[in-house]
């Protein structure tokens, strides 16, 4: 175990170093300049020159790229081309809407898509053909449709839910739930989906397997079977789709959050990429990089917790 | 074996009721949750106006934030002006109490109110007032606001006189709160222009509450506890939301979120049929910008001819009803009905007549057509539409446009810089009345003249109307002249005159604004109750 936490740790490295290396040379390699973003269509050549001179943005790319490097080595991701701010603080404003979206997103989808899955396992033929028809539908359903579609229903005409916003769980812990509702729900949907549908293709596995024949045979309950025996052998391949589901969140999350304004990452990425404010953009790319690597050193773990034979085998 | 074990692993209705109920219990918790919360968010007692905006600003430095709803909106509320203009264009004091030119008109002189303190609290002096708009002049983009002006400078403890190199009569719009040259920015700011990015130090009603505010979607402003004039404060607190989607500004509307948005043309009989205030005014002129008049990489676009071939190939009815709805009138003239310059004789000049454009391009020695790019500028006002539509008409008289898109506007603006592309797509408010529109787009200098053709008549007429106020009987006569010459000559494709579009819940009085001066000013709005 230990050793495939390690080498994660080790491959994480590499993967911080290679996907702000890729973002920093694509983002520069790519025609326009930040000062016409900034400076405007009216702006001389000498306005320009200043500008690119006070940012450094007048030194070879390879030159401004290690200079990024050093200060990223010290953990200091620069400031902001527009607005100065140092980049760690306007994502560190940022990071925790985007968590609270994707971590709520991941709780719904969880539950509800495991609920559902486990349910439809053991509720025969019909069941299994709702949850296949519930899937398709959810996989065809886009998240942002779903989104207009609770707004348009709970905020406009029921009005029990706020269309837009976010309330920080610091000002009010209350106010934080309800702000997330419609969002999460919106980003979870698909999850629910493509979770339920695993969670019941292989509990049906394991509930045919000759192993539960045999626990059957002995007397063992139908419930233990499910819950005790069944749950926890589907419990790896789950995680893991729940996991894949969480990365498919992150990048969901842009365009949720832009529907609800909501001030995450996403939105920030967007705002940013148009206005070629790079090191922003670099700051997204190395947040974004560490969350999909936690979230994956947390399914090595957690998978053979759950099954002794990915255990054994690690 | 399979029929079996699917008949054994059955639980009965009784579990199966069970995991229903799980499963509602879980959303029902997280409904109701929400439920009981969502009507605490509403008992607040401090007076705040939220404000939907449908893009973020340049920046929060006067001097770098574009101008126009909504990026003047951004500034507004912290940095007060000289001159404040009214919603119908009446020029009233702002900082200033007076202002003129002398009687050369090569002096703009302007005297300052008493006992104005930036929000910091430090002095406005007449010093620190000069060294602001030479500060803004030097970095701003809008460099030919201030380019006839040769210094500026504090000729008395609250005196400061602009020092002329040829006479301006744009100068007491220049200086109003959208101009935002004499957006006047405090000491402590100009000591640290960084900060201006993230903090105010302005002299306005409200300032900006850092820790508050997250930039690109968020932005709070909180009572200037120094400002000159407290009745003027309506709010405790303004929050301007960026909400690029019309459709989530017209549902927080609804929904009361938000009191105030900008919306587009599309989302007018939307915010109408639900039942929310609309204000509208004529405010911009959107069309093809012909930028290579000398040819120097499309030949063609040096005869007049193939211009007016141009203007002749579009049914700008048909255009403007099918992308702007009532929310546009077509027009092939640079200014609206109601501004100086305005010539109703050139309201159709060139009707729709593909027959006569075809003939004239055969006249110009093109009978097979010609072809060139037009560049579409990436933002507002169905630009990207706008293209289509026109690059169809013109296929039909034979002239290919091959459109050319960009992901952002710093692309844009680099391909127009490189002179990459002879025409491109723009949109231009009338604020300041045409000859801001002229000296933007065909005088030498100007802001979209970035190939640097030299029409001598234009240079002469625009600079025979700058020797008159705007609003005099011989600056209007001036800027018809100076209008008449540009339609007839074809200097560009001006397709549609575009209202400024302004939805507002029964929350809030005060929204209404002209198009005389089409910058809607949330300084004016009050709650209605």
């Amino acid at each position: 175990m230990a050793r495939v936490i390690l080498l994660r740790f080790v491959s994480s490295v590499v993967l911080f170093i290679l996907v702000p290396t890729v973002t920093f040379f694509v983002q520069t390699l790519t025609p326009g300049e930040v000062a016409r973003s900034v400076l405007g269509i009216g702006a001389t050549q000498e306005q320009i020159d200043a500008f690119n001179h006070r940012l450094g943005l007048d030194s070879p790319p390879l030159e401004r790229y290690f200079d990024w490097l050093r200060h990223f080595s010290q953990g200091d991701l620069g400031n902001s081309y527009i607005t100065g701010q140092p980049v760690s603080e306007i994502l560190g404003s940022r990071i925790g809407v985007s968590m609270s979206l994707v971590i709520g997103a991941l709780l719904v989808y969880s539950a509800v898509g495991i609920v559902i899955g486990v349910g439809s396992s053991v509720g025969g033929r019909v069941w299994g053909r709702v949850v296949d028809l519930v899937s398709t539908i959810g996989i065809a359903i886009p998240n942002f449709w779903l989104a207009v579609i609770l707004i348009s229903a709970f905020a406009v005409s029921l009005g029990v839910l706020p269309a837009i916003g976010y309330v920080p769980l610091s000002e009010s812990p209350s106010g934080w739930l309800v702000s997330l509702i419609l969002p999460v729900v919106a980003l979870a949907f698909g999850g629910i989906t493509s979770v339920a549908k695993q969670a019941r293709d292989r509990m049906i596995a394991t509930l045919d397997s000759p192993h539960t024949g045999v626990l059957r045979a002995n007397g063992v309950s139908e419930a233990s079977l499910v819950f005790k025996h069944a749950l926890r052998n589907s419990a790896g391949p789950v995680i893991t789709v729940l996991g894949l589901n969480f990365v498919g969140a992150l990048s969901g999350s842009v365009v949720i959050e832009n529907i609800f304004v909501l001030p995450g990452l996403g939105s920030q990425a967007i705002t940013s990429t148009a206005n070629r404010d790079l090191p922003v953009i670099q700051g997204i790319a190395v947040y974004f990089t560490v969350i999909v690597v936690v979230v994956n050193i947390i399914i090595d773990v957690i998978v053979p917790l759950l099954n002794p034979k990915v255990r054994r085998s690690s | 074996m399979m029929t079996l074990n699917s008949t054994n692993r059955r639980l009965g209705p009784l579990r199966i009721a069970a995991f229903a109920t799980i499963t509602a219990l879980l959303a029902g918790s997280a409904a109701c949750a929400g439920a009981s919360s969502g009507t605490k968010q509403t008992g607040t007692t401090t007076r705040v106006l939220t404000i939907a905006a449908s893009s973020s600003p340049m920046n929060l430095d006067p001097a770098l934030n574009g101008n126009g709803s909504p990026q003047m909106w951004f500034t507004r509320p912290a940095y007060e002006a000289f001159i404040t203009r009214t919603p119908d264009g009446e020029a009233t004091p702002g900082l200033a109490t007076e202002w003129g030119y002398s009687d050369d008109r090569m002096k703009f002189v302007v005297t300052l109110r008493e006992g104005v303190k930036f929000s910091d609290g430090t002095d406005l002096t007449a010093e620190a007032a000069a060294n602001s708009i030479n500060y803004w002049r030097e970095h701003t983009s809008f460099t030919q606001y201030l380019d006839k002006v040769d210094t500026i400078e504090a000729t008395g403890p609250l005196e400061v006189t602009f020092n002329l190199k040829t006479p301006d009569p744009l100068l007491p719009w220049v200086l109003d709160q959208n101009g935002q040259a004499a957006s006047i920015i405090g000491p402590a700011g100009l000591e640290n222009p960084e900060m201006l990015g993230t903090e105010s130090v302005g002299a306005g009603p409200y300032m900006v509450s850092k820790s508050e505010t997250i930039a690109n979607s968020e932005y709070v402003y909180v009572k200037n506890p120094n400002y000159w004039n407290p009745d003027a404060q309506h709010y405790d607190k303004i929050i301007i939301k960026v909400m690029t989607d019309n459709n989530a500004a017209l549902a927080a509307l609804r929904a009361d979120q938000v009191q105030v948005a900008d919306i587009d043309a599309n989302s007018v009989e939307a915010a109408k049929a639900a039942g929310l205030h609309v204000d509208q005014a004529t405010a911009a002129l959107v069309g093809i910008y012909l930028a290579d008049l000398d040819g120097t990489i499309v030949p063609a676009l040096k005869d007049v001819r193939v211009r007016q071939a141009l203007n002749y190939a579009l049914d700008r009815k048909g255009i403007t009803e099918a992308l702007y709805g009532s929310a546009a009138t077509p027009t092939t003239q640079y200014v609206t009905e109601g501004v100086g310059g305005y010539v109703a004789s050139l309201e159709d000049y060139y009707p729709h007549d593909p027959e006569k454009a075809i003939q004239l391009l055969t006249e110009a020695g093109y009978p097979d057509g010609f072809e060139f790019t037009l560049a579409v500028q990436p933002g507002a006002l169905n630009q990207d539409m706008l293209s289509q539509a026109v690059v169809e008409a013109w296929a039909k008289i034979g002239v290919t446009a091959n459109i050319k898109s960009y992901p952002s506007f710093a692309d844009y603006a680099g391909d127009l810089m490189s002179l990459a592309v002879p025409a491109t797509s723009f949109n231009y408010y009338y604020w300041g009345g045409q000859l801001v529109v002229i000296e933007g787009l065909f005088t030498n200098p100007a802001l979209y003249n970035f190939f640097q053709y030299n029409d001598q008549p234009v240079n002469d007429l625009v600079a025979k109307e700058r020797g008159y106020d705007l609003d005099s009987v011989d600056g209007i006569k001036a800027a018809e002249d100076v209008e008449t010459y540009v339609v007839e000559n074809a200097m560009s494709v001006p397709v549609a005159a575009c209202d400024t579009i302004l939805v507002s819940t029964d929350d809030v009085t005060g929204t209404e604004f002209s198009s005389v001066w089409p910058m809607p000013d949330m300084t004016n709005y009050r709650p209605a109750k």
